[in-house]
């Protein structure tokens, strides 16, 4: 194969990446459910003929790269690569082998050129709702049934022909069937959409240069990767964090560990010492888990190029036969995020000393699930679907950023909300001394309570209680998650971190308070004119600022002066 | 019937006879091949014969609950599709539309258009009880609030189409089952018994010819209404009222759910009211309409023509009329897993309804039938098992003659307990009967049993389901009540807890006793009309006790020889008939 030259590689590599934004709007201005089209909670791609990332659309990064163990499942379902047919379009949701949750949904197309394999293109989104025990998803199951159907390598597609039979299942088992068979159908759209784009750059190009610069944007990937790698220092390094509990024994925290070995050019993620088994649904399959494990190697390495295949050549991850991070049917996965989000941290922390100016402090939790559950007066299901933001750790250079999801994901508009659905939004509010404290503070979480106008059934997961989010090198803790629900007497209640079906009643009010960041470095070194500025604006309390920043009172009550020093102990 | 096509009185029943062979062998051929004993021993299914129209031409026995109920998914299934033309050779499809066609989605309807040269000429039909279908708990929850808790609604699906296996269809069943092995076996044995009642049904109109064959079936119909307008002519015209109820809903534990019906006779006509009855409930106390009218389609056969093989004609003069928001008018997403238990109830209290009107005809309520239990857990080697029993029960006293003692339903057999014991890790510390379980009267309600499950292994649990506690089977004609059904916790250390009566997901340790209690039937006619000498016999065979004999019966039985005291007796008899007079009406007495 000759090589191609640079400047073709970069206009392929760039038309690829068009295609995977092209059916990403594709995928948002055509789908029903404000958890795709307003959160965006899905992830859309191109792939080469051995199911690797050719491109990627920003969106959910936990999905980076997940989608090929999404493809290597159907195509090991089906008897192999060369069982695809052109207009073939596949579903798969296993949590198993290639999703968070059966919730999460790929559409797999396969594309053809000349009656050649060529590629995939890909479209995972989550459906608000899939049948099981729970409206939305259980958030305590014990088991897959609990949760939701599977539907395993389905042929909704064959060779262009629509199996209707699997539709119909489809439409039968969920409780919102035309927003679910909606954003279904715009996920076949969007695959399609991408299928014709690529067919067009391959028919420019011819199929030998565009294979060639699909071999070359890879090996650039690499190359990227390897280059990134080589500033991290030789060593193990290992950190620890903990999941408050599986939902089902409240009293037992579920340990996360890895350990990262770094040697000349390959990184080594070993999760041995976490959890090995738990009742609830705490659990993650190895793809997802390793997929997991290349998102924050990505993070750190080569953070703002578009991801392909080629950035992770050099990473490995090692998990037990036994772990919470290899599920086996039919264990329940719907929150198994908990576990995953938790091991960012601890593997960010666990290399804050060797890579510093890298990593920032451990953030907030992110994923925090929160379904509020109505049936509306004509019996139909309203189901709000949000998840909040929170801090995000402190780095070398700057304080975490407050109130932030992850990734593409957005806070849904509280127009949106209350126009849709029973509830009023009575405040949404920064939380005051919740971030880290630090040479660079944390970021803060969220205050953000609901009243429900009728009455309501919740599904939340708000974790990381038992263990809340850390500082590195000297910065102090955050406030972890929490949901309360305030009684019309005026009176509080907390509630544990994951509640399925909880009843909320009219004229209740169910108050999201987000966690924040960990804090960077000793927080005496904190500029005090930072700590004045934070107490003005009511970020932090007056007795933050005097015990932990050691500002004076009446300093805090005035504002500090531009350059006074922290006061002595 | 005249003209070319007419076949002789032989002929005809040549044909009907044919076609209920065929219904018969397609239930062998199902019992030899299902993997689950709730398919092959506790023959929870149902398979016939149906003409173009989709009316029943023959059902084989089997569960009677579900006489003349795959119509209903026939048309159904019609309407889904967009009309009976969409129908091709070769087609099978699946369906358990818990609002349309089956008691609950566990109940999976497989349905096998006929065709001969190109023409749609009938259906060959195959239901059976999946034993799990996913949803919140395996075997079934028996308190869910939505449908998607109870499993997976396969509505109108083709498994195979023009010949050809949907195998996407398959995988998600397959994906979607605790037991895909069992539950897989299953479907390929129904599909088996589909496939020989289509090869039986086009061998009958082969021999025949076609016209030949559809003049002969229209006249098996005729006949069947014949039959049973003849049977209904010896009904008096009037309206008959009878209610019970449900202990509860199974998640609103205080509030019991009526069961009422309103029988009006008018000449050659019969219509069901079931209006009266509970309004829609959380629970999944739910039954749909099409499965509530084959309920009192087969209450009436039960009371007109019960020997006669059903066919559609036996139906034709019954209408039966049913509310909108109604337990028995199920709407999605309703529960309907244990929707019998307020079906059930409706075939007693139609019964009873008729008892005045046709004493000879009728029995007294029976123990409540179906009483599901499964009882779960894992294997050493971490492979599930559902242990999966419906006890028998005593039968409602009749009359003249004794209700039958610990009986099921239909052809539904109780699972052997060697079967139970080899499998499972239960032993079975106690199976007999509950004395003073029947319902006292001149003819006595049958006895329920009591049927003991030691637990062995760590990690079980159980769903079970024993309702009918708060208005236990009633009696009639003067005929007392029986004492209801119960489930009961036996702790290694003697102590006993009575649970609710719906149960799902109940943790059970080792050493632990699962008692199940079945109920009696209601007595018939007044116990004070019992000869005397039998309610000796039944003591002398511990049916009945001493104290029950004197206070119930009013029969003193001398305790040494178990002979009755005649004079004794009389004076009892005496005093029981004055205290009846004042109107108040025989209870069995408390039971041991």
């Amino acid at each position: 194969m000759t090589r191609p030259d640079p400047i073709t590689v970069e206009i392929v590599r760039n038309a690829i990446l068009s295609c995977a934004n092209e059916m990403k709007i594709d995928l948002r201005r055509t789908s029903y459910n404000p958890i795709i089209n307003e959160m965006n909670d899905f992830s859309v791609g191109i792939f080469n003929e051995r199911a690797e990332t050719l491109a990627q659309a920003p969106g959910l990064p936990e999905f980076v790269c997940d989608i090929p163990s999404a493809i290597h499942s159907v195509a090991g379902d089906i008897g192999g690569f060369d069982k695809f047919r052109d207009g073939d379009i596949y579903l798969t949701n296993d949590p198993y082998a290639n999703t968070f949750h059966v919730h999460d949904v790929n559409a797999i197309k396969p594309i053809f050129f000349d009656g050649e394999l060529v590629g995939f293109s890909c479209a995972r989104a989550h459906w608000h709702d899939i049948g099981g025990a729970s409206a939305a998803g259980s958030l305590t199951a014990t088991e897959v049934f609990q949760e939701g159907i599977i539907l395993r390598s389905i042929g909704l597609y064959r060779e262009g022909v629509l199996n209707e039979d699997a539709m119909r299942i489809i439409r039968e088992n969920t409780r919102l069937p035309d927003a679910v068979v909606g954003d279904l159908r715009a996920q076949v759209g969007c695959c399609n959409v991408g299928a014709l784009r690529l067919g067009t750059v391959i028919e420019r190009f011819g199929p030998e240069v565009y294979r060639a610069c699909a071999e070359q944007i890879l090996a650039d990937g690499e190359l990227q990767a390897l280059d990134a790698l080589n500033a991290v220092p030789d060593g193990t390094y290992s950190a620890e964090s903990c999941v408050d509990n599986d939902g089902i024994d409240l009293d037992v925290p579920l340990a996360i560990k890895a350990s990262v070995i770094k040697t000349a050019d390959q990184l080594v993620i070993d999760l041995t010492g976490s959890a090995e088994e738990c009742a609830g649904p705490i659990y993650s399959n190895t793809n997802t888990t390793r997929s997991m494990c290349r998102l924050i190697f990505k993070m750190m390495t080569t953070p703002t190029e578009p991801a392909n295949e080629g950035h992770f050549r050099m990473v490995d991850v090692i998990i037990p036969e036994k772990s919470i991070f290899n599920a086996k049917k039919p264990k329940a996965t719907l929150p198994g995020f908990f576990a995953l989000e938790t091991l960012e941290d601890v593997v960010k922390r666990a290399l804050s000393s060797a890579m510093p100016d890298r990593v920032n402090a451990d953030d907030y939790g992110r994923c925090t699930p929160a379904h509020i559950k109505f049936i509306a007066p004509d019996g139909q299901y309203l189901i709000l679907a949000d998840t909040e933001g929170g801090g995000w750790g402190a780095n070398h250079a700057d304080d975490g950023e407050h109130a932030m999801l992850f990734g593409e994901v957005r806070v849904i508009p509280i127009e949106i909300m209350e126009m849709r659905y029973p509830v009023r939004l009575r405040q949404y509010t920064l939380r005051q001394d919740s971030g880290g404290v630090g040479r660079f503070q944390g970021g803060l979480g969220v205050i953000k309570d609901y009243e429900c106008l009728i009455d309501a059934d919740l599904n939340g997961g708000f974790d990381r209680q038992v263990c809340p989010p850390q500082g590195i090198l000297g910065g102090g803790e955050a406030l972890s998650n929490r949901m309360v629900i305030k009684k019309t007497d005026g009176s509080e209640l907390l509630l544990p971190s994951k509640v399925t079906d909880y009843p909320v009643a009219a004229g209740e009010v169910i108050s999201f308070q987000t966690g924040g960041g960990g804090g960077y470095g000793d927080p005496l070194e904190r500029d005090a004119r930072q700590v004045s500025r934070d107490l003005k604006q009511g970020l932090i309390s007056k007795e933050r600022a005097i015990s932990d920043y050691q500002i004076a009172c009446s300093e805090a009550e005035n504002g500090a002066d531009p350059g006074s020093a922290p006061a002595e102990a | 019937m005249n003209g070319p096509d007419a076949l002789d009185p032989v002929s005809i029943e040549i044909v009907r006879n044919a076609l209920i062979s065929a219904a018969v062998e397609m239930s062998i051929v199902l019992k030899r091949t299902a993997y689950n004993y709730i398919i092959n021993e506790g023959q929870d299914f149902s398979v016939g014969l149906f003409n173009e129209l989709g009316e029943t031409l023959a059902q084989a026995p089997g569960l009677p609950e579900f006489v003349c109920d795959i119509p209903s998914a026939i048309h159904s299934i019609i309407d889904d599709i967009g009309g009976i033309g969409r129908f091709e050779d070769g087609d099978i499809y699946l369906t358990n539309d818990p609002y349309a066609n089956t008691f609950h989605v566990h109940d999976v309807n497989l349905i096998k258009p006929v065709f001969l040269a190109g023409a749609l000429i009938g259906f060959s039909c195959a239901r059976a009880h999946w034993h799990d279908l996913g949803g919140a708990s395996g075997a079934g929850s028996m308190q869910a609030t939505e449908v998607f808790q109870e499993g997976v609604i396969l509505r109108s699906v083709r498994l195979y189409r023009a010949g050809e296996l949907n195998e996407d269809i398959l995988r998600i069943i397959r994906e979607n089952t605790r037991l895909p092995d069992g539950v897989l076996g299953d479907i390929r044995a129904q599909v088996g018994a589909c496939k020989i009642g289509e090869q039986r049904y086009l061998e009958i109109v082969e021999r025949f010819g076609i016209s030949r064959f559809q003049a002969a079936c229209q006249q098996i119909l005729e006949s069947g209404e014949q039959q049973a307008r003849e049977a209904l002519a010896r009904i008096p015209n009037g309206i008959y009222e009878a209610e019970t109820c449900l202990d509860n809903d199974g998640i609103d534990l205080d509030r019991p759910l009526p069961v009422k019906a309103l029988v009006t006779v008018e000449d050659d006509r019969i219509d069901i009211d079931v209006g009266g009855s509970a309004a829609w409930c959380a629970g999944p106390m739910h039954a749909n309409k099409n499965t509530t009218t084959s309920i009192c389609r087969m209450v009436f056969k039960m009371l007109t023509t019960p020997t006669e093989p059903a066919n559609e004609g036996h139906f034709r003069m019954v209408s039966v009329t049913i509310p909108d928001e109604c337990i028995f008018n199920a709407k999605r997403p309703q529960g309907t897993w244990p929707g019998f238990f307020a079906l059930e109830a409706l075939i007693d209290v139609i019964k009873r309804a008729l008892a005045d009107a046709i004493p000879e005809r009728v029995n007294a309520d029976d123990y409540g039938k179906c009483t599901p239990a499964h009882i779960k857990g894992s294997y050493p080697d971490g492979s599930i098992f559902f242990l999966a029993d419906t006890e028998g029960g005593g039968w409602g006293g009749k009359p003249f003659e004794d209700g039958e003692n610990a009986m099921l339903f239909g052809d539904v057999r109780i699972t052997p307990v060697e079967l139970l014991e080899s499998k499972y890790p239960v032993r079975l510390t106690q199976y007999r009967l509950r004395p003073d379980s029947g319902g006292p009267g001149r003819w006595r309600g049958g006895l329920g049993v009591i049927k003991d499950y030691l637990c062995l292994a760590a990690g079980m649990n159980f769903n079970a389901g024993l309702d009918r506690q708060v208005c236990p089977p009633q009696g009639v004609l003067g005929g007392g009540s029986a004492p209801g059904n119960r489930i009961v916790i036996k702790d290694a250390d003697g102590a006993e807890r009575v649970l609710p009566s719906k149960v799902t997901d109940y943790p059970v340790a080792p050493g632990q006793t699962i008692s199940f209690q079945t109920a009696g039937g209601g007595g018939y006619a007044s116990p004070s009309q019992r000869d005397p000498e039998r309610v000796a016999h039944d003591v002398r065979l511990g049916l009945v006790s001493l104290r029950q004999a004197r206070l119930v019966y009013g029969v003193a039985i001398d305790e040494a020889d178990n002979s009755v005291r005649l004079n004794e007796t009389k004076e009892l008899r005496d005093s029981l008939n004055a205290i009846q007079e004042n109107g108040s009406l025989p209870q069995s007495a408390a039971c041991t």
